[in-house]
């Protein structure tokens, strides 16, 4: 699967979201092409905000790859429009998850694995989350060096550091939960 | 003695230890006590972001009521990360529909108390006390040539940090400088390392830490000094998987900015966890004086 294939689904219904949820943001843009230039991604990745926001803005297929942005801010911040963008892109990827397909990204599998771990302990369990998502997205060799010497320098523990809140925190996942799926009616 | 509220964040238990270690010692040697938020949780991190537009607010929301209750007055928070949720989810919440929905999940109000909770990086909170640092400072070195890597979110959104400088930043070139380090003018201090896409989207991370790594080296420095886990983690820890991949040599050490200035004010290499780094700095510290 090529990341570039995930539609979002029905094109005004997302147009009219993504102007609200940036509270009217993406209207602003004249496509000036400054967050594209900005952009230290662009630079060697087939990855553009311009491209991007305008379709959205447009209505039109976002036939794009979005997952590419690194939320580093550089576009928010010399965009003169003032426009949130990095906030768009999340919320591109918050409404592509719809398609069951993401869920084979290693992004969308590393977000969901680390806060699995924060829902169950209330803060993050490193150990815990890499295996996870090691076994899930297949790449199980990958960084295997960084092991033995993290712990020998005593920077990875073998065991949760659960918040004693972590009960809480359960809660207020299964309510935003709630209140996401609410907004989406 | 004085007292501030601390926000550790996950990482500070596990993969960036030698920051929290350092960043007390720095602290303690300025008279200040950093009081943990008993029962902290953790802020979401970048995870929350592509999951909900509400869940780092309402996990800020959560530590805030903490802190309130525990009469914290301010935060002091290391870690990059936590620290843009946390101002990040201070924006959002002065919006009414946001907060509404933040108080619904958490059962918590967002009240002028909660509000009024400072939260302050260390990066901007030294700096102010540049001049105190320089009165205090015990090993001074000698042509000890660094570079300041601020990375993103410290500057950036600035509509958020209220950074003015946000494409020039100098409160960590002041900090330096007030130790007595050369501090060098390059172009890469506030590009993006790509955080934690260095797990997911290696094709993406390590050429953007290849350019911050060779520019570093282009400058002529023997140093860049961090203040965020993540960009340390991608410059340090991942330094031979970048080397690997260009085939260049930087071997040139990170380290975090409260490592060095532990050192300057007093504290053992092994206090600031200098032993914890990957890239060995020992070498480097001691020719340039920093270290006997």
């Amino acid at each position: 699967m090529t990341e570039k294939t995930i539609n979002p689904m029905e094109n005004e219904k997302l147009r009219k979201r993504l102007i609200e949820k940036t509270g009217g943001d993406i209207l602003k843009c004249f496509s000036c092409g400054k967050c594209a230039a900005s952009c230290p991604v662009s630079q060697f990745l087939d990855f553009n905000p311009r491209r991007v926001i305008r379709k959205a803005a447009l209505g039109a297929d976002i036939d794009e790859d979005f997952w590419p942005c690194v939320s580093c801010f550089t576009c928010n911040a010399r965009c003169p429009n003032g426009i949130d963008i990095a906030r768009a892109m999340n919320i591109l990827r918050i409404e592509a998850q719809k398609d069951k397909k993401t869920a084979r990204l290693p992004g969308i599998i590393f977000a969901r694995a680390f806060l699995e771990s924060v829902e169950k302990n209330g803060r993050l369990y490193e150990l815990g989350m890499l295996a996870k998502y090691k076994i899930k997205s297949g790449r199980l060799l990958d960084d295997v060096e960084f092991g033995p010497p993290l712990m020998l320098k005593g920077k990875m523990g073998l065991l949760p550091h659960k918040s004693k809140n972590a009960k809480a925190v359960g809660e207020i996942f299964r309510r935003v939960r709630e209140i996401d799926a609410r907004g989406e009616k | 003695m004085t007292t501030k509220g601390y926000y550790p964040g996950c990482s500070a238990r596990g993969t960036s230890k030698e920051y929290e270690m350092s960043v007390k010692k720095v602290y303690e040697a300025l008279g200040i006590e950093l009081k943990e938020i008993d029962g902290w949780v953790c802020c979401g991190s970048s995870p929350a972001h592509v999951s909900s537009l509400l869940l780092a607010d309402a996990l800020a929301l959560k530590n805030l009521s903490l802190s309130k209750e525990q009469g914290l007055k301010e935060l002091v928070i290391p870690c990059m990360g936590c620290y843009s949720s946390f101002i990040s989810a201070k924006h959002e919440l002065e919006n009414d529909c946001i907060r509404n929905k933040a108080e619904e999940a958490t059962g918590l109000k967002y009240d002028d108390t909660a509000r009024r909770i400072g939260i302050i990086h260390p990066l901007a909170d030294l700096a102010n006390r540049a001049d105190e640092i320089k009165r205090r400072v015990k090993n001074k070195p000698t042509g000890l040539k660094a570079v300041c890597y601020y990375g993103c979110v410290f500057t950036r959104p600035p509509k958020v940090t209220g950074v003015e400088d946000f494409e020039d930043p100098k409160q960590m070139d002041s900090l330096l400088g007030a130790v007595g380090i050369e501090v060098l003018d390059w172009g890469s201090k506030t590009k993006c390392c790509g955080a934690a896409y260095s797990i997911t989207r290696p094709d993406i991370s390590l050429p953007l830490c290849e350019r911050i790594l060779s520019d570093a080296l282009d400058a002529g420095a023997d140093l860049i000094v961090v203040a965020c886990p993540l960009c340390h983690g991608n410059l340090d820890m991942r330094q031979k998987q970048v080397e690997k991949k260009f085939g260049k040599m930087f071997g040139i050490p990170v380290v975090y900015m409260t490592q060095v200035l532990g050192i300057a004010l007093g504290a053992s290499p092994r206090e600031v966890g200098l032993d914890k780094l990957f890239v060995d700095p020992i070498g480097v510290l001691k020719s340039k004086g920093l270290l006997r």
